[in-house]
């Protein structure tokens, strides 16, 4: 569970990071109201990193409960060998392709209707406009880099840590993930 | 030739790391050489740049509605009583649950305030809600009874319905608890339903709570402060 793997923290992360290891310590030692700090610090992020993972608003919940089911049970096993975010997201990850697999495949994709837009957008509006759906296309393992170093911020040995694979593999993944982005961005933007 | 070459290996790394040149996490010893090689390459510095925009609309989240305090009150109670079933999971997926796009209309937007809904991509379990870009405000709304509910004050519910819910089920569904939408759509395509008649105590209150959160077309209820809107 508890990844040994190195994970460099960033100076800005040290001091949340300790606040979240006293709170670990709390909880294993069966403290649920830091239980519930740590809970509704993390639920906003797990949501959002779930539903890019998932794409499934209805898997959500229930990820993000067996995830803290496992925290409760095993903070004690928490040995600080990294943040306690990527410990957290790490088990996330691994309860959401649990989940995935018993749901079955992913609903299948939503056409998107192309309509012209009245007035020419500016780019970064465009963009908001459209990653969501180009993301959604991406296969599951360059979605999940993607949202993790964008969106979240995780360095690439973190990621490398939260997705149990070697850190080459995060980076081709996000390669591979940057590319499929930009053809579908045009693709679905249209032309500029 | 030489020149080229280190230029060529600086250029296949730039194309590896530059997401974690933006994401600000590249240790800084290896970011001078890196910068320069952007800087003097054309490919990569539009690379950059686009993925700083990418980053910057990742970031840019609109208002993601949830419920946290009651998707932990559930995790509460397993925790205070482990023993207790827990709900399988979903055996089949739910297409009506996934992530609609902005472009996509679900059969109860054409009387469920429509244009809240449109701008929202989708409404989920647990209330979380991921919007557009889009501003919301200003949005014109509509409550969904036609037939004016006889009571004026009383207890309220705050509601969350779920997007492919029809007309018809809807009706049937307030019908069962005496229920009336009364307001809304509000922070983020919450509505608030009222009783007609009124529950007569807490408990007559709570049982109709119950009732509506055992319903699958409804994501979340929860009772309304006296007071609240
Ligand atoms: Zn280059």
């Amino acid at each position: 569970m508890i990844s040994a793997e190195q994970d460099p923290m960033p100076a800005s992360g040290r001091s949340s990071d300790e606040r979240e290891c006293a709170l670990l310590v709390r909880i294993a030692g069966r403290d649920s109201a830091a239980m519930k700090e740590l809970y509704l610090l993390y639920h906003r992020r797990l949501a959002r990193f779930l539903m890019r993972l998932t794409t499934r608003y209805d898997l959500a919940e229930e990820i993000i409960n067996d995830t803290f089911w496992v925290v409760w049970q095993h903070a004690g096993d928490f040995r600080g060998a990294s943040r306690v975010s990527t410990w957290i997201l790490g088990i996330a990850y691994r309860r959401g392709l649990k989940t995935l697999r018993y749901a079955g495949p992913p609903p299948a994709d939503i056409e998107v209707e192309a309509e012209a837009a009245s007035d020419e957008p500016a780019r970064q509006e465009e963009l908001n406009e459209w990653l969501d759906v180009a993301l959604r296309r991406l296969p599951l393992e360059q979605r999940t880099v993607i949202e993790l170093a964008y969106h979240v911020g995780h360095s690439c040995e973190e990621i490398a840590s939260i997705m149990q694979c070697p850190v080459n593999t995060v980076k081709t993944r996000m390669f591979h993930a940057r590319r499929k982005l930009k053809t579908l961005l045009t693709t679905l933007a249209g032309p500029d | 030739m030489k020149l080229l070459s280190k230029r060529s290996t600086l250029h296949a790394r730039a194309e590896l790391v530059i997401p974690w040149l933006v994401n600000g996490s590249l240790p800084a010893e290896a970011q001078p050489a890196l910068r320069e090689h952007i800087a003097a390459c054309r490919e990569c510095r539009e690379d950059y740049e686009e993925q700083v925009r990418v980053r910057t609309a990742m970031r840019a989240e609109g208002p993601l509605v949830f419920a946290a305090e009651s998707s932990y009150q559930k995790l509460f109670a397993r925790i205070q009583n482990p023993q207790a079933g827990r709900e399988p999971p979903a055996a089949e997926p739910d297409p009506s649950l996934a992530l609609h796009s902005v472009r996509r209309t679900s059969p109860i937007v054409h009387w469920l305030a429509a244009a809240a809904i449109v701008q929202a991509f989708a409404i989920g379990v647990g209330a979380w809600m991921w919007h557009s870009s889009s501003a919301a405000s200003g949005a014109p709304y509509m409550t969904l009874t036609s037939t004016s509910p006889s009571y004026v004050s009383g207890a309220r519910v705050r509601v969350l319905f779920r997007t492919d819910l029809s007309v018809g089920a809807l009706q049937t569904l307030l019908h069962g608890v005496g229920a009336h939408i009364i307001d809304g759509p509000a922070d983020g395509n919450v509505y608030t339903l009222g009783f007609a008649p009124a529950p007569g105590s807490s408990g007559a209150l709570a049982k109709r709570i119950a009732t509506l959160r055992a319903d699958p077309a409804i994501l979340f209820a929860e009772p309304v402060q006296n007071g609240v809107r």
